[in-house]
């Protein structure tokens, strides 16, 4: 997988792409959107990163003009002005997520691939892990054939966690998907309800399933 | 002209055309005696009383001499004093949000002319102050938000990097989270700058207030269940509201997570929302330590926190009544904080009502 980073910001650039080499991305970067958008257009990347302040062409023009020649590349645009009429104009300019800064990592990589898988397959109505099923549609839980009542937010945050597929997933993840809210409540919101979802799903069976990452977030998996 | 030739101007015609009505009376007098004695000869004009005359002229030329004096001299000194009203006016009509607007001035030049002047400059100047101000939180929150995210991902590559010893990944794991409580400080000081000015976004559809009401309702009672708390909704009516429901959403939270945290154990939080033709109706009302009187009018400032004089440890950046009111005000709603008989404490939001 090849990644095209348009960033002016060195250090940003360095660590975007060593995060992305970690995860065995291929990597290239530019400073500025003029030699961005040629590279956008002669090279076969699979995703491009683009910051929407850059010198001699800002990121919304790349997009937009990317668009107006046909290309598809999927697109994520990075900015510091992470206000909800930016992200609608980011949108609106054809990119295909918006990430405001500061983001972490981490969300900035379950973004990249959940587009990159996008095209490829659908996502699956019944999910498994151990012996816990959820059905996506009808938002039935079961945990070794018992079924669990869950409130409806409660089954989104189940659900968010199991399309992570054992990633961790941040707060402010949960939080969007979740309460899709745009805002960072500052409040331990998050918390309670995943102590809430532990409770229900983890007290009466083993292996326990629900992670806490210190600093990170919450990931849904089978400890190693 | 200046303002006290004006005044000494005014004054000497009065006085002038008061004289006038004098000097014309006793002309009227002492021509009506000397006719008298030339038609009638002596005891003619012993008749007419030198007294009488007197008073004659006194309550003739003189009364209305003074009448005049008084009325002429009031509506004259109205008018001279005018410009000063016209800029007291102005001046008291004066706020945070019209100081690009500058006071009308007469142009003739006089005292209160300049003085105009001066307030207009000052006025600017202030005005300028304000908007350095707040350019200066919205750059330096958006120049905070690149070196955030890169101390975010530094030190997060660092934890999931297996070289990383465990007890330094203790400490960056703090680390970590102190980046996101500076991250939440940052965006909160954003959204402030540009609620001052003016710049919060209006996308204006009609909200349910009542829904968002339930929804708090249901995080609230999962957010005190720690510490036994007991959350009624008294009354929720039907209402709507014009307004951005995301922003709506942050205030409700705001006021409902404030009530959980300056709250104690075993204590209540009742929620009401009500709806007339005129306006909606959302009270919060919670148990819990009392404000001191000095800072109950300041609760709605920056950074303050009530009990931060007790060494409370309530988490929190201090921001978020601040926020809440600025969203109540974008709305053409306001806030209100007050402290019930009971101890308890009431935030009421009040908003436009969307009834007919």
């Amino acid at each position: 997988m090849h990644i095209l980073i348009v960033e002016d910001d060195p250090k940003t650039a360095a660590l975007l792409a060593s995060a992305l080499r970690q995860e065995e991305f291929e990597v290239s970067h530019v400073g500025d959107g003029e030699s961005g958008l040629q590279r956008a257009l002669g090279g076969a990347f699979d995703a491009v990163l683009v910051d929407i302040m850059l010198p001699k062409r800002d990121g919304l023009s790349l997009v937009r003009e990317l668009r107006q020649q046909g290309r598809t590349t999927p697109v994520i645009m990075l900015s510091a002005r992470g206000e909800v009429e930016q992200r609608v104009e980011g949108l609106n300019a054809g990119a295909d997520d918006y990430l405001p800064k500061p983001f972490a990592m981490s969300e900035l990589l379950a973004r990249l691939r959940s587009l990159l898988r996008r095209n490829v397959s659908l996502k699956p109505a019944v999910i498994t892990i151990a012996d816990l099923t959820y059905d996506a549609g009808t938002r039935e839980t079961r945990r070794a054939g018992k079924r669990i009542e869950l409130s409806s937010r409660e089954s989104l945050l189940l659900e968010c966690l199991l399309r992570a597929e054992g990633r961790v997933v941040s707060r402010r993840e949960i939080i969007v998907s979740v309460w899709e809210y745009d805002f960072d409540p500052g409040t331990n919101l998050v918390d309670v309800y995943v102590r809430r979802l532990r409770e229900k799903l983890d007290r009466d069976h083993t292996p326990a399933l629900i992670q806490t990452v210190r600093g990170l977030g919450y990931a849904l998996c089978l400890q190693p | 002209m200046t303002l006290r030739r004006r005044i000494l101007f005014y004054y000497a015609v009065t006085l002038s055309v008061s004289l006038v009505i004098v000097a014309f009376w006793s002309w009227f007098e002492f021509t009506e005696q000397r006719d008298a004695a030339l038609r009638g000869g002596v005891e003619a004009a012993r008749k007419h009383d030198p007294l009488v005359e007197t008073v004659e002229i006194i309550l003739f030329g003189g009364v209305p001499a003074i009448l005049l004096g008084i009325i002429g001299g009031r509506l004259l000194m109205q008018r001279a004093l005018r410009p000063i009203e016209d800029l007291t006016e102005a001046l008291e009509k004066t706020t945070e949000s019209n100081l690009a607007e500058p006071v009308a001035r007469s142009g003739n030049g006089d005292e209160i002319d300049r003085m105009s002047a001066v307030f207009n400059s000052m006025k600017e100047r202030l005005g300028a102050s304000f908007t350095q101000a707040r350019e200066f939180t919205l750059h330096a929150s958006h120049e905070l938000k690149t070196p955030l995210t890169i101390l975010h991902g530094t030190l997060e590559q660092m934890i999931g990097d297996g070289t990383t010893p465990a007890a330094h990944r203790e400490r960056i794991t703090s680390m970590l989270e102190e980046v996101q409580r500076l991250s939440v400080i940052v965006g909160q000081l954003a959204f402030l700058a540009k609620a001052d000015a003016g710049l919060l976004e209006t996308t204006h559809g009609s909200v349910a207030l009542h829904e968002l009401v339930r929804d708090l309702v249901e995080d609230l009672t999962l957010l005190s269940a720690a510490q036994n708390i007991t959350v009624t909704l008294a009354a929720c009516q039907f209402a709507e509201v014009a307004g951005d429901r995301m922003r709506l959403r942050q205030l409700l939270l705001i006021l409902g997570d404030n009530a959980v945290k300056h709250n104690h154990k075993n204590g209540s939080i009742a929620l009401e929302l009500h709806q007339d033709e005129k306006q909606i109706i959302f009270r919060i009302t919670n148990t819990g330590p009392v404000l001191p009187l000095e800072l109950r009018s300041r609760v709605f400032e920056r950074f303050l926190r009530g009990d931060a004089s007790h060494g409370s440890t309530t988490e929190g950046s201090g921001l978020g009544l601040s926020i809440a009111q600025s969203i109540a005000r974008s709305h053409h709603g306001s806030l209100v904080f007050e402290v019930l008989a009971d101890d308890r404490t009431r935030l009421t939001l009040s908003l436009p009502s969307c009834l007919k």
